[in-house]
């Protein structure tokens, strides 16, 4: 029995305007990216989930029992704001304990949930802290513990990250994605952030103007991509006829190599731990290239440069579904 | 610059101060009518005033009176303020201009207003009549101060009550009241002030066996006016001086803690 079940989950906006039909499964434990630009309705899903948008058709069953018409409060769908809407006025016990306090869970049970995931989280001493008191890193864990002190069917995660600085983003996405594993919760998250999307899920959902585009393990959509908007939203496409290349497979041959393509160099930018060159090829076409970080100061703009592509780096659209 | 804004901030302090000045100076005199500079020293009026049951009466009525004025006035408010923050219904803005609408009436047209409407519904003379009264001068003020707040309010919050389990009363009771509490006491003491100072109402309104402290002093003072009703007037600063103190203190302490 599958964990989460959305059959053909569709709203429409009063003014006009649909988000859906949406259809996903997710397994027990499974991790799944919601991955689509913004607008797309990625977060519209997650309210309906919620309760808080009300379907206009299709129905959702948490471990098998339809909650499509059931009431926020009454759904054990646990989801994590994008700004966390930790409570300002209790301590992080107290938020953590919110949910099974609502739930008439026993006050022994409560205070046993609450000091196992305040252990779980890292939360160890700052159980009476109020939230402002808090990092963003914690007081992201104290929105998650909260979120699992109910014991929800599933965990939404909001755009999680988008509210941390840069630097704690990176660190914090493996974070969540060990706990997730070591908890073994099921969970949605919700990202406009591709390579959030790629490197935390099990499997990942494009949405594109309120439908699903793709889902399928983060190679699978990386690999083999079903659309152009797929194989352009997830990581960067050279767009060539009959399908694209991904930059990282274009190699740099030397000049007047058999079945090679030449092309002057536009711009070639450094970026550390490898460099990306745009060239122009005599046929007029735009490609980027990814390549080591010398490459630069061998092709500086302006010159010519040779570059070819195995033949299986070619992904094409229409014969793979 | 900063020099003459200091002059101007202290000539206005005591400007707002000045009547302060005078009803307490005037208090202390030893003269049996209100003089100020006070002629001689004496706390004679102070004994007088507190010995009178008709200031203590009237004490007790005014506080019975603004109490519950403010307790209905936060029971009908706070809802109705919730009400035009969040949901965007038919004819809101008129709702929000007609709450507002006390505030500018002049309180003696309310006044006769209010008389009229009660004597024709034959809601009979009483502290209640006056309290129902009060409502309408006090839910203004607690609308005005509670509605930016929760305008302020993140929705997030009370939708993340509901997601965890709490229906949506427990949510505002839990969550939402909890969050606008300094706003609520805002609008509480507000209210509490608008009511206990009330006369116009009063004067008309009130229950004529049991009348309001600023009913009974206005009456002092036309009856012929004794550092008495100086006295009582000195007490009600100092009763008002009291409770800001306090307030500060408390918040001191909770800043501290």
């Amino acid at each position: 029995m599958n964990e989460v079940e959305l059959d053909g989950l569709t709203t429409r906006y009063p003014g006009g305007g649909t988000i859906g039909p949406v259809s996903l499964a997710l397994r027990r434990g499974e991790l799944l990216s919601l991955l689509g630009p913004s607008g797309c309705g990625k977060t519209t899903v997650l309210r309906m989930l919620a309760g808080f948008v009300p379907p206009t058709a299709g129905n959702i069953r948490l471990r098998g029992v339809d909650v499509t018409r059931e009431r926020p409060h009454r759904r054990g769908v646990a989801l994590v704001f994008q700004n966390f809407a930790l409570f300002p006025h209790l301590t992080v016990f107290d938020n953590i304990a919110f949910g099974p306090r609502r739930h008439g869970v026993a006050r022994a049970e409560v205070a046993r949930r609450v000091e196992r995931l305040i252990a779980q989280m890292r939360l160890e001493g700052f159980a009476e802290r109020r939230p402002d008191a808090l990092s963003g890193g914690q007081q992201q864990r104290v929105a998650i513990a909260r979120a699992l002190a109910i014991e929800p069917a599933i965990v939404l995660l909001d755009e999680p990250f988008s509210s941390l600085d840069a630097q704690l983003r990176e660190s914090t996405r493996f974070e969540l994605r060990a706990l997730q594993q070591e908890i073994g919760f099921t969970a949605i998250l919700v990202t406009h952030d591709q390579s959030e999307a790629l490197s935390v899920s099990d499997r990942v959902a494009i949405m594109r103007a309120g439908r699903l585009e793709q889902i399928g393990t983060p190679h699978e959509v990386y690999h083999a991509p079903a659309t152009e908007f797929v194989a352009g939203f997830v990581g960067r496409a050279n767009k060539i006829p009959g399908g694209i290349v991904r930059p990282e497979t274009i190699r740099i041959v030397a000049p007047g190599t058999a079945g090679a393509l030449s092309g002057t160099v536009g711009t070639a930018a450094f970026l550390g731990a490898g460099s990306e060159i745009v060239l122009q090829t005599a046929g007029g076409q735009t490609l980027t290239v990814a390549t080591d970080g010398q490459a630069p100061l061998r092709h500086p703009p302006g010159s010519t440069i040779w570059i070819t592509w195995p033949p299986d780096a070619v992904i094409r659209f229409g014969d793979s579904p | 610059m900063m020099r003459v804004l200091g002059l101007v901030s202290f000539l206005a302090f005591l400007y707002l101060l000045l009547p302060v000045l005078v009803v307490v100076g005037s208090a202390l005199g030893e003269t049996s009518y209100l003089a100020f500079p006070p002629h001689g020293l004496t706390l004679r009026w102070f004994a007088v005033a507190l010995a009178d049951p008709r200031y203590a009466h009237a004490f007790l009525t005014s506080l019975v009176v603004a109490a519950a004025s403010t307790l209905a006035a936060l029971l009908l408010g706070l809802p109705a303020a919730y009400a035009l923050a969040r949901f965007d219904f038919p004819g809101r803005r008129f709702v929000e201009t007609a709450l507002m609408m006390p505030l500018i009436l002049p309180a003696l047209v309310l006044s006769i207003a209010l008389t009229l409407l009660f004597s024709r519904s034959g809601f009979t003379a009483g502290t209640a009549r006056l309290v129902v009264a009060h409502l309408v001068i006090c839910t203004p003020y607690v609308v005005r101060v509670a509605l930016p707040v929760l305008q302020r309010l993140d929705v997030a919050l009370e939708e993340a009550a509901q997601n965890l389990g709490a229906s949506p009363l427990a949510g505002f009771l839990l969550v939402t009241l909890p969050a606008i509490r300094p706003g609520a006491i805002a609008a509480a003491t507000l209210a509490f002030i608008v009511s206990f100072d009330d006369i116009d109402l009063a004067i008309f309104l009130a229950d004529p066996r049991a009348p309001t402290l600023p009913v009974v002093i206005y009456s002092a003072i036309q009856l012929g006016i004794d550092p008495g009703v100086a006295a009582i007037s000195a007490l009600l600063v100092l009763l008002a001086g009291a409770g800001m103190a306090t307030y500060q203190i408390l918040l001191w302490r909770r800043q501290a803690a």
